[in-house]
This record gives C-alpha cells, structure tokens and sequence, in this order.
C-alpha cells in the first residue's frame, strides 16, 4: 500500500478528508509489522489508528484499558462507527454473559479488556483461539511507576503477551516524557530498538490558553456565571470534588439561561448515560464534571473548558483541556484560580498516600479484610515480593512526584510569559517556533475584552429545543412513514 | 433513602418501622417482612428498587422529623402529622397505582433497558440513520432487543409507536408526558431523573419510582394485549413473588390433606419452617382460597408451644389484613 492508497482508503471506508498528525506514521509502522508507541494528543483519533488496522488487516484487535466508562465510551464510539462486533469483557458482564464472549470469541474484531481481566486464564486462554493482528495497550503511561497514573496491573501485560503469541503491538498516551517512554517499552518486556516512535505535540494549537486569577470564592463565582452566561458554544467545567460540582451546577442554572448539568461518579450509569446523549445531541449547554467525565466521549465542537480548581498536574490539564476543539475550531481553556486552591489537590494526594502504617498492617496480615483502591496495590506489591520498607519507599517517593506535579501546575498560573511555550517546555518539546495569533492570553486578547474575543473566534452552537408534550415527543422521535 | 420516598410508604394512623420499607423496595421476602409489607400495603412495591440496595439512615429520618413531616416513637417507628399527611397526598397524587397482579414480579429495570434500547434503535431506523451511540445495557439484553429489531424491522416503526401510544393515551397526560421525556432516540437524550424532578418540583427519586411505576404498568399492559409486538421484550422477565418450595408445603397441605409434621417429614425440613411456608401461601393467595379456618380449629401443640401460637396469632393477622383490603 502506497500513501495515496492509504489515503484512498482512509476517504472510501472513514470518510474523512484527511489523516491527523501522527496517524499516517502510526499506520505505516503498523502495516510494516513494526511495534510502535504513539504519544499523540487527546482528541487526534487514537481509535481510528486501530479500526483502520482491523479492517485492512480484517484480523481482530484486542484493545486493553485501565478504566470501564473508558472502555464503555469506546465500545459505544467503535458501534457509532458502524463496528458491530465490539465488545468489552468486564465485571459489568454477568457470569453467563462472559461465558458467551468467551465461547463465542472468534465472533468478535474487536475486544477491550482491563489488565486485570486479561489476566485470567480463561480470558486468554480464549483470546489464543482468535486470529489476533494487533494488541493496542491504551494509557500506557499507566504502566510507569513515575507517572501520576501507574496501575500495577498493566506490569502483568508483558506475560500476557507472550501466552497471546507476542503479537504487533501498539502503546498508546497521550502524555509521556522520554524517560516514561523508554519505562514504558521495557515493561512490556520489549526492545527499544524493536519499537517505532510516534510523538507528536501535546499543542492544539487551535486552544486558546488563559488563566484567571481571582481575589476569593465569591468573585470566582461571579465570573464563572459571566463566563457561562456569554460564551458561545457548548462548554465543560471541571472540579475536584463532587460537591462543588452540584452546588455550581445549581448556582449557574439559577444564574445564566443556560442549561447546565452535573456529572460525577455518584449517578446512575444510566443517569450518566442519558447526560452524555444530551450532549452530544445539543440539549445541554454546560456540563460541570469531575475529571471522570467524558474520558472517552466525542463531542466535536466543545468551544470552552473551564477549570475551577487546579488539576494536580499538567499532564492532567492538558489531557482535560484537549476534550475542547476537535472539529479544529477555535477555542479556549481557562483556568479559574484563586490562592489556596491548591489545598484542595494536596488534600487529594494527601489522602491518596498510602500510610505506613497501613504497610506494616498489610505485611503482617496475611489476608487482610480491606477494601479499596490501595488494597490493590498493596496486593500487587506483596504478592511480588516486595518488602514492606521498599513498598514504604515507592509510596514516599510517589507522593514526592505528586507534589513536584503540583508545584509545576502551579507555576503555570504563576506563570508571567507564554503559557503555550510553558507546556512545552514541560513536555520536552521545541519552542522556538511560537504561535503568534491566537496563542494565550499574555498578548492580552481575552483579559483585555472577552466579549470581542468571544464574537470574533468562538462559534455559536444551535442548541435542540425541548419538545413539550408526549404526543410531539414521539413525532419527533419517530420519524412516520410516509 | 430519600426522606420523600419514606414519607410516601408512612401513614398518619399507625407507627410503621421503615425498616420494611427498604426491605420491601430491596426485594426481600423473610416471612416476616412480606407480612409487615402486607399490613402497610406495600407488597406491590416488592422489589421494586431491587438491586439498588436502598438504605434508610439516621439522617433521612432525622431530616422528617426536623421538617414536622413525621414523628416516632421509642422502638423508632414512625407516624404523618398533619403536616406529613399533606405532603404525601401531594407526592401520592404523582404517583400512578399498580395495577398489575401483586404475586407476579417483574424485573422492571431490565424491561426498562430494553425498551429504551428498542426505541432508540427504532428512532435511528426510521430516520435511516446508522451512526448514533447505542444505550448500553447488558449484553443478554442487548441481543434481546437485536432478535426483537431484526424480526419486526419492516413493521417499524409503526409496531412500536402502536402500543406504546395506545398505553400514554390512557395516562394522565402529566405521566405520559414524563414517559416519553425519558426516551432516547434521533438527535435526542432522555430526560434524566434530576431534570424532570427539577420540573415536577419533587426529588429525584419520586421521578424514579414513577418511571418504575409507568414501567411495570406498562409491562402488564403488554402482556395483556397480545397482539402487539413488544411482548417479546418483555415475556421472560416475569416471575413469582410466592416461592417454589411454599408452594410445594401447600400444595401437600392443600392435595393431600397432610399434617405439618407429616409435610416436615416427607420434605425433609423442619414444622417450624412448614408453618413459615404456610403463612407465606396466607399471604399470596386471595382470602377466599386459603383455609384459615380449618387450620386454627385443628392445630395441637406437640413441640413448641410458643412458636404454634405466633402461628396462629400471625396467620389471624393476615386474615384480618386481607379482609380489610
């Protein structure tokens, strides 16, 4: 296959115009058998890079993932795509419905599983039996111990491989230095040189940057309602606590005309669900969300991500404020902060440190009746022989990084020259080319006046009116034969 | 659980422990809960949020009591004031009765998914649209709804809107409305609980029980009219709410005219249990055909004493719940 086939392809069976920055090399690698790890972007088309590969391959993919909203946004992304043999194993699934999938594995192209799942027996011993043609090991950045989001399941993905037949393999991340990278390969039990790199840029160019810093909790108040009365477009708005998410959601619908919803793990997954259709459909115009939200959802024409706490770290930030703009459109993130905000992270990471003596219970017990998220970890270490000093270490030197992110995130608020040339700066990358229009607003244009900003770049989003009474719903819904 | 919803299963004449309430709505069918449930009478709400694992704490009943909406007494059962009793006659008005038959359970969740699945399908399908994001739901389910839309696709959507229409028509327009506003279809999400309770001016989960209500109401109607083609989604998500094994003590007490002790003897469990079995039928089956009579003119106490006396004492209980229904 030569490029322009390759591009021919991508019109005739994807329908769109053009391949994104990075997918072209990532397919290249891919077809010339080649293991490649692609640090690309939020919002580049990561999905696309192994649905093409499947059916040019027309060999099944076996996609793993750390999380089940992820996994589930995908699924439903790949059906919206037109794949219907997609599944993805998890406990969601009940005992007779995994037994199906796994007696019926060959029925299915492309299969998403979580670490944890893969590495059960019947799990792979099913997997053997397909006609596998690639492994693609999203998030991979979850398998370093130095970044923010390592998940001691992804190390038992080298093994897992070798019983699947060391199979072509893809890494995916949207954010990962070089040391991080090559942590990455050696992981999966792979060779440097056997691997293709693909980085692209953390920069969206087409993501205005701003920060805003606020006297106290009421002027930030005050502004976000400003922010959302006038903005055009449809926007997300991120918390760090759940809390905060429903008292501003309340605040902004009584506040604005707009139609604003909350978003965190507390509802219903269909609840969530049907927030996600809305969206997606133009119903809602503001979502106010935990990080949680959206890690897989596609909506095109996000104008505006707003951040009312700070993140506890840029890689977070970024990954966040890439959810905004992937139609290509102009659009802005701002970031709302005022002194001491960054109590509330170093809360989080506080009560994500794992105490010591919480260690040396575990240690001591040989079958501790705890629960939680740090019982997993803690089981994975002890289960491959770590001492409980060493493990004591890890979990120090985890929180030492944790605040080092902080301290970086801060900074960037702080920060008096070129946000975008700060980010890439921290992400290792080249600034000496810099953006000169439409860069952040240390040229001044959205602080100076944001109502002209506002008009001149950000389109507006015809919004779907609520039909009324039941008998207009189903005209709507249904559309009648003629 | 939401204050609301405890002060919808209150009452104004007697103190009522709200224990029952969450092990009704949970699903949970001791002997004893299906009795408290028959005396306040909430049994057709058996299961209703099952798997929700509903639970009442201090603080909900704390926030009624604040409110004057309630009061309790020593062992923490609870009672309306007058207050609480206009409250709830407003939360009642809302809520639309079930109709259906009280021993059969549903699994009205399921039901739920299901539909919401086949009309979004059906929607998409009849704007010819084949890229949308399907509502995801259990797998068996899915595959439910997917033989469903492969074998009436060329009736649709005609088929569904059908009976679907002809059930909203018979609602109170304020019902119907909240039905059809929670459907997902073409370039439209459904309405979540939230938001229409935002409307209604009532808590979230008044709007859940609704909808569970309209469900399950729609579910019989379902089954009842034949003819139509959505019963496939719904006909094996039926159950019984009277177990199999009280059925079986019954059906020896009631055929062959055997003993407690003999029934204990044959099934091999104990009379103690038998008994249990025997208030379980009193409980399910219309007053008429249960024989009270019969067995509290004929039961001798051999073994425990005590426990024979409950015996008679809470099957009188029943009998006189059940002729005051």
């Amino acid at each position: 296959m030569n490029d322009n086939e390759r591009l021919s392809f991508l019109q005739n069976h994807f329908g769109f115009e053009n391949f994104r920055p990075g997918q072209l090399e990532v397919i290249k690698n891919l077809q010339d058998h080649q293991n490649t790890l692609a640090i690309l972007p939020t919002g580049s088309g990561k999905t696309l890079l192994y649905q093409y590969y499947g059916l040019w391959s027309n060999k099944a993919v076996v996609v793993i993932s750390p999380l089940l909203s992820l996994m589930q946004d995908q699924v439903s992304r790949l059906q919206y795509l037109g794949s219907k043999r997609v599944v993805a194993i998890t406990s969601q699934l009940t005992f007779g419905e995994r037994q199906y999938v796994l007696g019926h594995i060959k029925h299915y192209q492309y299969i998403y599983v979580s670490p944890e799942m893969l590495d059960q027996e019947p799990v792979w011993l099913a997997l053997q039996q397909l006609n596998l043609g690639l492994v693609v090991v999203d998030e991979a950045h979850c398998l370093s111990e130095w970044g923010p989001d390592f998940r001691p399941d992804y190390l038992s993905i080298k093994d897992n491989l070798a019983f699947l037949g060391n199979p072509l393999v893809l890494m995916l991340s949207a954010t990962a230095d070089e040391t991080t990278r090559a942590d990455i390969i050696a992981k999966l039990g792979l060779q440097s040189s056997q691997v293709s790199q693909v980085i692209k840029s953390v920069d969206r160019p087409n993501i205005y940057l701003t920060v805003q810093q606020l006297e106290n909790e009421t002027d930030k108040n005050y502004q976000l309602v400003e922010l959302v009365q006038k903005l055009n477009g449809t926007g997300v708005i991120y918390f760090s606590s759940k809390k905060k998410v429903n008292e501003i959601s309340q605040l902004l619908t009584m506040k604005t005309d707009k139609k604003v919803m909350p978003y965190h793990g507390d509802l219903d997954p269909s609840q969530r669900e049907m927030i996600q259709q809305q969206f997606m459909n133009n119903q809602i115009d503001v979502i106010c969300a935990t990080s949680a939200f959206g890690m897989g959802i596609d909506k095109n024409d996000i104008r505006y991500v707003i951040h009312y706490h700070i993140p506890g770290s840029l890689q977070a930030y970024v990954q966040e404020i890439g959810r905004a703009g992937r139609d290509g459109d102009d659009s802005i993130a701002i970031l709302l902060y005022t002194t001491g905000d960054e109590y509330i992270s170093r809360a989080l990471n506080d009560g994500a440190y794992v105490a010591d003596e919480l260690v040396d219970y575990y240690w001591r017990n040989s079958n501790p009746d705890l629960e939680g998220q740090d019982v997993r970890l803690l089981n994975y270490y002890f289960t491959h022989g770590y001492t409980s000093d060493q493990v004591k270490q890890i979990f120090v030197q985890q929180q030492s990084k944790r605040e080092h992110n902080l301290q970086k995130m801060i900074a960037y608020v702080k920060c008096e020259s070129c946000l975008r040339n700060f980010i890439k700066n921290e992400f290792g990358e080249d600034t000496s080319v810099s953006q000169h229009h439409f860069c952040c607003d240390r040229d001044g244009q959205f602080m100076g006046d944001w109502s002209q900003f506002n008009a001149e770049y950000l389109t507006n989003t015809t919004m779907n009116i609520d039909t009324q009474n039941w008998q207009e719903v189903l005209k709507h819904l249904f559309l009648a034969k003629n | 659980m939401a204050p609301d919803l405890i002060l919808l299963f209150t009452n104004t004449t007697e103190y009522r422990r709200p224990k029952v309430f969450e092990n009704i709505l949970n699903g949970k069918k001791t002997v004893s809960n299906l009795f408290w449930g028959l005396e306040y009478g909430l049994l057709p709400e058996l299961g209703m949020l099952h798997g929700k694992n509903i639970q009442i704490k201090p603080e909900d009943i704390g926030n009624l009591i604040e409110n004057k909406l309630v009061v309790t007494d020593e062992s923490g059962a609870i009672k309306l004031t007058e207050l609480g009793d206009q409250k709830q006659r407003q939360l009642s008005r809302l809520l639309p009765p079930l109709l259906g038959d009280v021993t059969k359970s549903l699994r009205v969740n399921q039901f739920k998914d299901r539909f919401l699945l086949a009309s979004q399908v059906t929607s998409e399908y009849s704007y010819q649209n084949t890229k949308y994001y399907p509502l995801s739901i259990q797998l068996f389910d899915s595959f439910v709804v997917k033989r469903w839309f492969q074998v009436n696709k060329a009736q649709l959507p005609t088929a569904l809107l059908t009976p679907l229409t002809q059930y909203l028509t018979d609602l109170k327009p304020q019902l119907a409305d909240i039905f059809a506003r929670e459907l997902v279809g073409h370039e439209n999400g459904g309405q979540t609980y939230q938001q229409l309770a935002l409307e209604l001016q009532v808590t979230p989960e008044i709007v859940e029980l609704i909808s569970l209500h309209l469900y399950t109401n729609f579910a019989d109607y379902l089954m009842n009219h034949s003819q139509n083609t959505l019963q496939p989604l719904v006909t094996d998500l039926w159950g019984d709410n009277w177990t199999t094994s009280s059925k079986q003590t019954y059906q020896l007490f009631i055929n062959h005219h055997a003993s407690i002790e003999q029934i204990a003897k044959q099934r091999q469990i104990r009379p103690s249990t038998v008994r249990e079995h025997l208030l379980e039928a009193a409980i399910w089956l219309p007053v008429a055909n249960f024989p009270y009579a019969n067995i509290l003119t004929n039961q001798n106490s051999t073994t425990n004493n005590k426990e024979i006396e409950f015996f008679k004492f809470r099957l009188k209980q029943i009998y006189r719940s059940k002729v005051n229904e």
